[in-house]
């Protein structure tokens, strides 16, 4: 049978080739502007009935696609369109066939559309749209503020994802009255806790007292004071240097309060509030370019947006200092920062927020947890630790400064007791979660954390098919196309066939034409996985039967087990490895979904970091310095 | 109000697990007093979805005579049953331009068509359009509500978004019984912010708004929205405790939910459906939505007698063997009976729950007439027969409206599919919006009239 999956492949090869060797072959951007006329009535004769405006079968208006330029824009649907035509399965047999030639005339030019296009010639660095701060964000933000920490996140509803898989993505982050509901109480509970009167713990007292640090006596002494603390807190608060205007806003608040017969502080107190339900505060607001070119965002910008890629939370006063005094463009003094902040304990952020959204743990004990009356041994405290695991061995990859594949490789990892008789690992004392060598067991990467082998299994059973498409999904970047029409219904034959094991079941699946295609490059991925259960645990049978840990990459390399797996990934998927890392990344610290002409700053990260053996801090030196990270650009379209 | 239903009420609360929070409903039926003095009642609306589809033949009645009058309901409609003269039960109603589980939740109110990409659907929602012509007259324009969702698919926005403010933005929802509760009757206490504060944040957000370009600008006005909403919650405070002040019966039976989601399904569901009777009735909205739970649900309803697995494989019910990726590894079943009957309990159970609710509008009077005949509910899915994914022939329900020229007590069967936009259409048109089209509508629903 055809494998339709190798267009795919091709064309990650040649990605790989463009960013790793030498690009700027440049081909004729003409070509983009308009299909030909000979392409288009293709389209048009064999395509448009069933995917059309009238109607729009998989939800595909090939008619508003093609008219969509260029054609990189939408480039996975293309390469799909490429990848059905070529084998055979479109159009369908009851519907006109395009001749031999046709064929080759309209994939041959969709695919050169895609395959050459010349990133580098497009100057587009995108554009950061104004945006709330995440439930997250609001909390460190107001933790970093007022130095205490403040709960507020848990009261929030859960933010929702759309394609990004971020919270942060300026797209999905909807204001709503109830929401900004949520806002206000967090900011009367950051006060209660920050600013009151009678302190309910040595931080609590700490924080006030930094606040109100003097007692005024007298009227004049009062409003100078006022002045003071107001000119101290605003541009913290808003995270930029602010207006005269904007002071003297809280300050009539604080005046009006005052006058009313409240006391000192909570004249104050008031006037804080006001500030914490501004729009300046509880969201990005960046300056707006004068007109439509890339612009260099300023100093100050670029401060915020460096605070929220690495720490999730506002920049600190040496940040601020260095933008207000305009040294942060000065590349020598930005990488300093870097440093500075990748050591400091708010980028644990990184594996906390990033990685657990990336790669999909933060679910675990949430979204994803057993039954805790059928499961005692599953408690909050494990799941916490094989969170904390995954979160704090991305972080150490960062401050250690370790090449991207040791997300695989790595022969260590991290534990505490719990987690390591979970793994039967014995030696480990103790709830402090430390750095463990694992050379001598199956631990050690990503792949065998109890994190990632729980969130790609079902309750109480391993799924080959979640697991395969996770690593080529959210691990690699590369998913497999998506199903072919009618693959929803499961082969009733086989479904009903009791004799079959789990496996035995799946590879006749995936031996059904339909599902041939995908399942071929999708599961055998998850088989080397099988000697880890639903929950993470090592084990050699199920169900009385031996395990099979035999895998086969789509590229045809087989392998056995988890060490097979990881050697195998390491060998032959590297360069998706690291394009996957560094798209993730710096969609992140964007606070947007990544398109089409942010693809010329990944295939320069790509370089930079070949040429600095894969190291982590040279990938997050790369992003900052990056086109779409220092500049920005409106967008004509929405 | 009948003797009956409050009988029947009573002995399903000392049936319930937990506590039964809304017992005030029983004083509220022995008093004497009526909800007099009510000005005309104003029309509502509440759509409520439950993901998954049904099994194919459990939604047709059992008997309707020649004229399409409701006999009898089939076993599996039983809770109903005591209910049907205020029913709608439809045959050949359809989405034509989407369905299943992620599409077909995100456009079950829309009529729309679902953009995975944009996460769009393709359209304002009915319920908010709605609101946009009478949701000004009430505290909260609208009440968007869910049961908080468990397992797979609970952090993905089309399955989780029924109504939406435009294509994509959803409208915000709660889960916490009493969070909406407060949103209603403690609107003073919550808040937590005055006039003069709602002004100066607003000056603020305008003056950024001037700096900004126009995509900027959409974010800006969505906080100037949200702060117009809370100044309007401000200005109907004192409205809101009027009419509670002068509804005696209303009064007595508000009691706050403890905070939390309840741990008893059954109780939890109904609290939530507590809330939207609660709002209707003191007028704190006229249009809800509540989504019995996301769009692809995994939940498992072993509480229910001889059910077990998750919903969503429950629905694949032809498949038994307990292998398909539907499946946790651990349930598996006899027969495709044993496994469609255990789907037709979730679903019955579900009716069940439906069936409290519009017993409760039941007794409420509004002079004339009851809250229910002021209703207008609409209760269904987005998939026909769940393992088929088919989407011909949805399972659709409705109730109430017998004050707003509509008949119910009958089967509507229509020889073609008609869309669902159809029925939203002539529902707004009740509601008091004049359009002529919605969605993937044809025209509006003539045959509600009989």
């Amino acid at each position: 049978m055809r494998c339709i999956y190798l267009p795919n492949q091709q064309w990650f090869t040649q990605l790989a080739l463009i960013f790793l060797i030498a690009p700027s072959a440049i081909y004729a951007q003409e070509n983009q502007e308009t299909l030909t006329g000979e392409i288009s009535s293709i389209i048009q004769k064999y395509c448009v009935d069933c995917h059309g405006p009238e109607e729009s079968q998989a939800q595909l208006n090939l008619e508003s696609l093609s008219r969509d330029l260029p054609l990189v824009k939408h480039r996975r649907t293309w390469l799909t369109i490429v990848d059905r035509v070529v084998g055979g399965e479109m159009p369908p047999d009851d519907a006109p066939q395009l001749s031999e030639d046709e064929r080759d005339q309209l994939t041959s030019f969709l695919s050169d559309s895609i395959d050459r296009f010349d990133y580098e010639a497009i100057k587009n660095p995108g554009f950061e749209s104004i945006r709330r701060l995440t439930s997250r964000e609001l909390e460190f933000t107001l933790g970093d503020l007022f130095g205490v920490s403040v709960n507020v996140a848990s009261k929030f509803p859960v933010d929702l994802s759309g394609t990004s898989g971020f919270d942060n993505s300026a797209n999905t982050l909807f204001i709503q009255p109830q929401l900004l509901d949520r806002y206000i109480s967090a900011a009367d509970e950051a006060i209660r806790v920050a600013l009151n009167d009678y302190p309910e713990s040595a931080e609590q007292k700490a924080s006030f007292d930094r606040f109100f640090h003097t007692k005024p006596k007298g009227d004049q002494e009062e409003s100078e004071t006022a002045s003071r603390l107001i000119s101290t807190f605003l541009p913290r608060a808003y995270r930029r240097p602010v207006t005269q205007a904007e002071m003297d806003t809280l300050l009539n608040r604080y005046n009006k309060a005052r006058k009313s017969g409240k006391s000192f502080n909570e004249s104050m107190r008031l006037a804080v509030k006001l500030a914490l339900i501004s729009p300046n505060f509880i969201m990005h607001i960046g300056e707006t370019p004068a007109d439509s070119k890339p612009t260099r965002v300023s100093s100050i910008e670029l401060a915020n947006r460096l605070s929220y890629f690495l720490w999730a939370s506002m920049p600190d006063d040496e940040l601020l200092q260095l933008a207000a005094s305009g040294k942060l463009h000065d590349s020598a003094t930005l990488i300093a920062q870097v440093n500075r902040m990748i050591d400091d304990p708010r980028a644990q952020t990184l594996g906390t927020v990033f990685a657990s959204q990336w790669l999909g743990f933060e679910d675990l004990g949430t979204r994803i947890r057993l039954d805790p009356i059928d499961n005692p041994w599953c408690t909050e405290s494990l799941m916490a630790s094989m969170r904390e695991e995954t979160a704090m061995f991305f972080v150490s990859l960062i401050t250690d400064d370790r090449p991207v594949s040791e997300l695989i490789s790595a022969d260590y990892s991290f534990m505490n007791e719990e987690l390591a008789s979970h793994y039967r690992i014995e030696g480990i004392e103790g709830n402090e979660m430390r750095r463990v060598t694992t050379a001598e067991s199956v631990r050690g990467g990503v792949l065998s954390h109890g994190s990632i082998l729980a969130i790609t299994s079902f309750p109480y059973r391993t799924s080959p098919v979640i697991r395969g498409r996770w690593i080529l999904t959210d691990l690699l970047g590369t998913p497999p196309p998506p199903p072919p029409p009618g693959a929803d219904e499961i082969d009733e034959e086989i479904a009903f066939d009791e004799t079959l094991t789990a496996r035995e079941k799946l590879e006749l699946h995936s031996d059904s034409p339909r599902c041939a295609s995908c399942h071929k490059q999708i599961d055998p991925l998850g088989f080397g996985l099988e000697n880890f259960d639903f929950f993470g645990r090592y084990r050699t049978r199920n169900r009385r039967q031996v395990i099979d840990s035999k895998g086969q990459l789509p590229n045809g390399t087989v392998f056995r087990g988890i060490d097979g797996l990881k050697e195998a990934i390491v060998t032959h998927r590297h360069d998706d490895l690291v394009h996957q890392v560094i798209r993730k990344m710096l969609s992140y610290s964007l606070g947007r979904q990544l398109e089409y002409y942010d693809e010329a700053a990944i295939i320069r990260i790509g370089k930079a970091l070949k040429a600095n053996e894969f190291r982590m801090k040279t990938l997050i030196k790369q992003i900052v310095l990056s086109y779409p990270f220092q500049y920005k650009q409106h967008q004509t379209e929405n | 109000m009948s003797k009956k239903s409050w009988q029947l009420s009573r002995r399903a609360m000392l049936t319930g697990i937990g506590a039964t929070v809304c017992l005030p409903w029983l004083e509220a039926m022995e008093s004497e007093s009526k909800a007099s003095d009510t000005p005309a009642s104003p029309a509502r609306m509440a759509f409520l979805y439950f993901p998954n589809g049904i099994a194919r033949g459990s939604w047709n009645p059992a008997k309707s005579d020649q004229n399409g009058n409701l006999v009898e309901l089939n076993e599996w409609m039983h809770p109903l049953e005591s209910l049907k003269d205020d029913l709608l039960v439809f045959k050949n109603l359809w989405t034509p331009r989407g369905n299943g589980h992620r599409a077909g939740t995100a456009t079950w109110l829309t009529g729309g068509e679902y953009d995975g990409g944009r996460v769009s659907a393709g359209g304002k929602s009915v319920d908010q359009l709605a609101a946009d012509k009478v949701g000004q007259q009430t505290l909260l324009p609208s009440l968007q509500i869910s049961m908080e969702g468990e397992g797979f698919f609970s952090g993905s926005l089309p399955r989780n978004t029924i109504s939406w403010t435009d294509n994509r933005t959803p409208a915000s929802r709660e889960v916490e019984p009493r969070v909406v509760f407060d949103q209603m009757f403690r609107t003073s206490t919550t808040s937590g912010i005055d006039k003069g504060v709602v002004d100066q944040v607003r000056e603020q957000a305008r003056s950024i708004r001037q700096q900004l370009g126009k995509s900027d600008q959409r974010k800006i006005d969505e906080y100037l929205d949200s702060i117009r909403s809370i100044e309007r919650r401000l200005a109907f405070a004192d409205r809101q405790a009027e009419i509670a002040a002068e509804n005696k019966l209303l009064t007595d039976t508000l009691k706050r939910p403890a905070p939390g989601i309840p741990t008893d399904h059954r109780e939890y569901m109904r609290l939530m459906m507590d809330m939207i009777v609660l709002g209707f009735w003191a007028d704190a909205t006229r249009i809800s939505t509540f989504m019995l739970d996301h769009g692809q649900s995994n939940r498992y309803f072993n509480f229910i007698d001889d059910v077990k697995g998750t919903w969503h494989a429950l629905s694949h019910y032809r498949d038994i063997s307990g292998r398909t990726e539907d499946d946790d590894g651990v349930t598996s079943w006899k027969s495709l009976d044993e496994k469609r009957d255990m789907f037709n309990r979730v679903t019955r159970w579900h009716h069940e729950q439906l069936a409290y609710m519009l017993n409760r509008m039941k007794e409420i009077d509004e002079g004339e007439h009851t809250l229910l005949d002021n209703s207008m509910i609409v209760y269904g899915s987005s998939l026909a027969d769940g393992h088929e994914h088919s989407h011909e022939d949805l399972p659709v329900v409705f109730a109430g409206g017998s004050n707003l020229d509509i008949k119910t007590g009958r089967y509507l069967r229509f020889r073609d599919d008609v869309p669902m936009s159809n029925l939203y259409l002539s529902m707004l048109n009740r509601m008091g919006v004049e359009q002529k089209r919605f969605g993937a509508s044809r025209g509006p629903l003539d045959d509600l009239r009989g």
